[in-house]
Formats: structure tokens, C-alpha cells, sequence
């Protein structure tokens, strides 16, 4: 049983993510490949706000959001307002790079690769978040706000000036709009939910290193809403399901050890040629993603 | 009548080739002026130079008085400046009515916190904002094609979707640039007929263009643009039909 919630939990984690993602990469086409490190600094954030300075979860959550769009959405709101397509998308590795170089060498405050044990659990009104069934919950809560947040958003005015955004900055500006303020806009809100995600996972793992935050991830989630799609809920819901649930689905796959997990970057890489191939907007999505 | 836009000695050169040379010109509003000229004569440089996209070296460029010739484009297109580009440009995957509701100007709608604290005004603005796009599309006889993808549009139909933004954007000075071009006649009676009735109500017109017929047909005086200086060719000063 805990391993099912187990894996409800990840996968929470992983549509708050998607999710997250699919509103600067989808909706606003800043194609980038840097939501681990947003996702990392969100972790280490709220455990270093957590473990060093005694807060509870939700003060230290509030504060690591304000913290990581003071450095990451304002440092990728800058590159995005002078890099365009490829070259933006270029500089979103380089700050992945940056993050990941940052959090294993900068030993003094993150411990670097012996990483951060012991991260309390959340806590709320007397309630300690502790069992997997409990966590699930606030995890369950915190997916729910996520969903219902972008399913409100998408149908906003300011959404529908993100997706302008997206498809003619020019445009934009002929009309009086200032393409760089929307772009500061999406990649905040993405932010704050990679934030929230980077949360739930410290505290949910009770430990943290760089290795959980590296370019793969990154690419893994880009790869959740490539194969998903975009523009919608469906889209990076669906494919969240699909790339946590199918590593478990192969599991059950009487397959040697030392094979599995190649068959299983295999297995992803060819879903991922397929629908790259054959359905460019994803399962789901709305619309193409742009490099 | 107080000129709308008043350029003064505007001049901008690249490598040895002037583009524009001293270029000076007043327009009254209300009125259409037309400039031709063969490729290169420097008619889309001075359009970047009066929309904001480059800068001239010399000169001013004065907009209902002000003086706007450092301003940027948005500026400009904040004060009622609009530019209609020779290719057409629109949001192709955003539907035709919310190209054009995005060029309005619902502004509390810009900013996250007010759909909490400004629900009402935006909704408000929302449904002023979706009165006028419906008299624009009524009026440019897109109203079917509402719910399409932008891109799902011809070639005219997207140069309509674009004026008609500009217009949401309430631009009072349009910069056409070739507005006749790669459309078919029906298109292009169309946006002769949307050009005629726009500018008796009030809105002025600086229009670049290679038919010359269309332009002496269209406009009340006529410049051609030759190595970047702008000739008076004649003032037509006629009612257009």
C-alpha cells in the first residue's frame, strides 16, 4: 500500500511540474531546460529555511517562493528579453548548470554532494504531515490548487496575452504591450510551482542532494509535457502519468536488472521519437512547442 | 487644424546609402497621404524611423504636438500610433476574436492581483473590449471566422485582423505599409471600402504603396520617395467614392 502512495506522491510532484512548465514553455514558447534548477532552489530554500533557521513549512514555502523569483524568475526574465528561440534555451542549460555547480560546491550552506538530512515534515495546525497517507493528502492538496489555478488561469485575458506573447513579440509591441513584463509574469507562476514542488519533495524524502536536480530532470520534465502536450491540463497531466507510472508498469516485467534500466531510456526515447514524429502537439496538446 | 504628425529634417543613412534624406512632411487628421517610390527609395525605413524601430541621426518627428522621436514603439503605440505591415502579423494560433481582444485595452486585466482585488473592472473592461471587437468584426465581415485560428484566415482576411487590432488599440495615425498587396480584388475593394469609411470618421492614414492608381484613387496628396528625399507629386484633394 505505501508503495502506491508512494507513487502517487512522485506523481503529484511531477503534474505540479509539468503543469508549472507547460504555462512558460507551452503557453508563452520559452522553450527551456532549466525547471530542475528552479525545482532545486525551491528545495533547498524551503529545507535550508526549514532545518537552519527552525521555520515551519508553510512560512519557509512562502519565503522560498519570494526568494526564487527574486533569483530565478528575474534571472530568466533577463535572458529571455535578450536571447530569443534556441539561444534562449541555450542559456536556460547554462543556468542549470550554474544551479547545479552552485548547490554541490557551495559545501558551507548546502553540504554539497553528502547532501541535507533529516528535513522535519510539514505541519499544520498541530497535524505533522508524517505518514505516507498523510503527506499524500497535502500533496493531493497542494496538486488540486495547482490544477484548479491553471485551469482559472488559461482562461484569463493575461493568459491569452502570454500565448500572444508566444506566437509575435513584435506584434505585441506594435499593439503598446511589453512582451518582456508577460514573459516575467509566466515564468514567475512557474516559479512558485516548481517551488511548491521542491517542497514537497524535501520534505517529503526528508533529504535532499544536487543529484535530484540535475539537466536530466530537467529534460525529463520538458519531456513530460513534449510527449503530453501542452496548452491545457490534460496535456502535462497525461504525460506525468505516463513517464512515472511506466518505469513502475516495467517493474512487473520480468527483465534482468543489469537491462532495465537501459530498456527503460530506450522505451522512453522511442515514445518520445513517435510522438515528436507523428503527433508534434503531444497526446493532448493545444499547440506545438517552439525552439 | 493642428497637424497630427510633423517630421522635421528626418534623416538616416547606412554605410554610405542615405535612406532617408532630410525628409519633412506634415499630415492634417483625417486625411490619407500616399507615398511610392521604386524598392530601396527608403519608404520602410522612414516607416521604422515614425513607428520607433530605428533611430534617426538627424531630425524630429512630432506626434499631436509632442515631440516623440526617441520614443519607443510602444510608447508610440500607446498614444495612438499604429503600423500595418506589408506581411501581415497576428497571433496565428490565438483565435481571431481574442487577437482581437488582446489589442485592447483592458489594462487592469495585465496585472494577477487584480483579479482578486479588481474583479469587477475587469470584467467590465472585458465586456466593453468584447463590444468593440464584434463591431470591428462586423464591420470587416470576419464575425463567421471569430472562433478560427488566425492562421486559418487568407492573406487578406489577416490584414484585416490586423488593422482591425490596431483599431482595438485605438491607433488614431496608421502607418500602412503596402496595404494592397497579395490580396485578390475582392479582398482588396474590401479594405479599400474599410479605408474610405475609417477615414471619414476621423482616422488618418500615411499609406506606402506600389499601386499608384489605388493611391491617387485613395489619397488626399500623393509624395514619391526617390534616394531618400520625399517629392510632392500633386495634391489630389478629391472625394474618394
Amino acid at each position: 500500500m505505501n508503495y502506491i502512495i508512494h507513487i502517487l506522491i512522485i506523481l503529484q510532484i511531477y503534474i505540479i511540474l509539468a503543469l508549472s512548465l507547460n504555462l512558460k514553455t507551452g503557453f508563452t514558447g520559452l522553450l527551456s531546460l532549466c525547471q530542475a534548477a528552479f525545482y532545486g532552489t525551491g528545495a533547498y530554500l524551503t529545507t535550508l529555511l526549514m532545518v537552519d533557521k527552525g521555520l515551519n513549512f508553510f512560512t519557509a514555502l512562502f519565503l522560498a517562493i519570494l526568494i526564487n523569483i527574486a533569483l530565478n524568475a528575474a534571472i530568466t526574465t533577463w535572458l529571455a528579453g535578450r536571447l530569443r528561440n534556441l539561444y534562449f534555451t541555450l542559456a536556460t542549460i547554462a543556468l542549470q548548470i550554474v544551479f547545479f555547480g552552485v548547490v554541490y560546491n557551495w559545501q558551507s550552506l548546502t553540504r554539497g554532494p553528502f547532501g541535507i538530512p533529516g528535513i522535519p515534515k510539514p505541519e499544520l495546525a498541530g497535524i505533522v504531515f508524517n505518514t505516507p497517507l498523510q503527506f499524500f493528502f497535502l500533496a493531493l492538496f497542494f496538486t488540486s490548487v495547482t490544477i484548479v489555478f491553471f485551469y482559472w488561469f488559461a482562461k484569463t485575458p493575461l493568459c491569452k496575452l502570454l500565448e500572444c506573447t508566444r506566437d509575435d513579440e513584435v506584434w505585441l509591441t506594435v499593439l503598446g504591450k511589453r512582451p518582456a513584463y508577460f514573459k516575467f509574469v509566466s515564468i514567475s507562476i512557474t516559479v512558485v510551482f516548481a517551488t511548491v514542488a521542491g517542497a514537497l519533495y524535501a520534505t517529503y524524502m526528508s533529504y535532499i542532494d544536487p543529484t535530484s536536480f540535475t539537466l536530466d530532470e530537467s529534460i525529463l520534465i520538458l519531456t513530460i509535457i513534449l510527449v503530453g502536450g501542452t496548452g491545457n491540463i490534460i496535456g502535462p497531466v497525461s504525460g506525468a502519468l505516463i513517464y512515472v507510472l511506466l518505469p513502475e508498469a516495467l517493474r512487473f516485467v520480468n527483465m534482468p536488472d543489469s537491462i532495465s534500466a537501459n530498456a527503460r531510456m530506450i522505451i522512453y526515447a522511442m515514445i518520445l521519437i513517435l510522438i515528436v514524429r507523428f503527433k508534434p502537439n503531444g497526446l493532448f496538446g493545444k499547440f506545438e512547442i517552439r525552439g | 487644424m493642428e497637424a497630427i504628425l510633423n517630421i522635421q529634417n528626418l534623416y538616416k543613412h547606412y554605410e554610405g546609402i542615405v535612406a532617408v534624406d532630410n525628409v519633412n512632411l506634415t499630415i492634417i487628421p483625417g486625411t490619407l497621404t500616399g507615398i511610392f517610390g521604386d524598392n530601396g527609395a527608403g519608404k520602410t525605413t522612414l516607416f521604422n524611423l515614425l513607428s520607433g524601430f530605428e533611430n534617426p541621426e538627424n531630425g524630429s518627428v512630432f506626434f499631436e504636438g509632442k515631440n516623440i522621436t526617441k520614443k519607443s514603439v510602444i510608447y508610440r503605440a500607446r498614444h495612438g500610433m499604429g503600423r500595418l505591415f506589408q506581411i501581415p502579423r497576428i497571433f496565428p494560433d490565438v483565435t481571431v476574436l481574442d487577437n482581437l481582444l488582446a489589442a485592447g485595452n483592458n489594462h487592469e486585466a495585465k496585472y494577477l492581483h487584480n483579479y482578486l482585488l479588481k474583479h469587477s473592472a475587469i470584467k467590465k473592461n472585458k465586456i466593453a473590449d468584447l463590444e468593440k471587437a464584434k463591431n470591428i468584426l462586423d464591420q470587416f465581415h470576419l464575425t463567421e471566422k471569430a472562433g478560427l485560428k488566425a492562421y486559418e484566415l487568407s492573406v487578406g482576411e489577416k490584414r484585416l485582423l490586423s488593422l482591425g487590432s490596431l483599431l482595438m488599440n485605438e491607433a488614431k495615425l496608421l502607418l500602412l505599409d503596402e496595404p494592397f498587396a497579395g490580396i485578390n480584388e475582392v479582398a482588396a475593394k474590401q479594405i479599400k471600402s474599410i479605408l474610405i469609411s475609417l477615414k471619414s470618421s476621423g482616422t488618418t492614414f500615411l499609406m506606402i504603396e506600389h499601386d499608384k492608381a489605388k493611391l491617387f484613387e485613395l489619397a488626399d496628396s500623393v509624395y514619391e520617395m526617390k534616394q531618400g528625399k520625399l517629392l510632392n507629386t500633386t495634391n489630389t484633394h478629391h472625394a474618394n467614392h
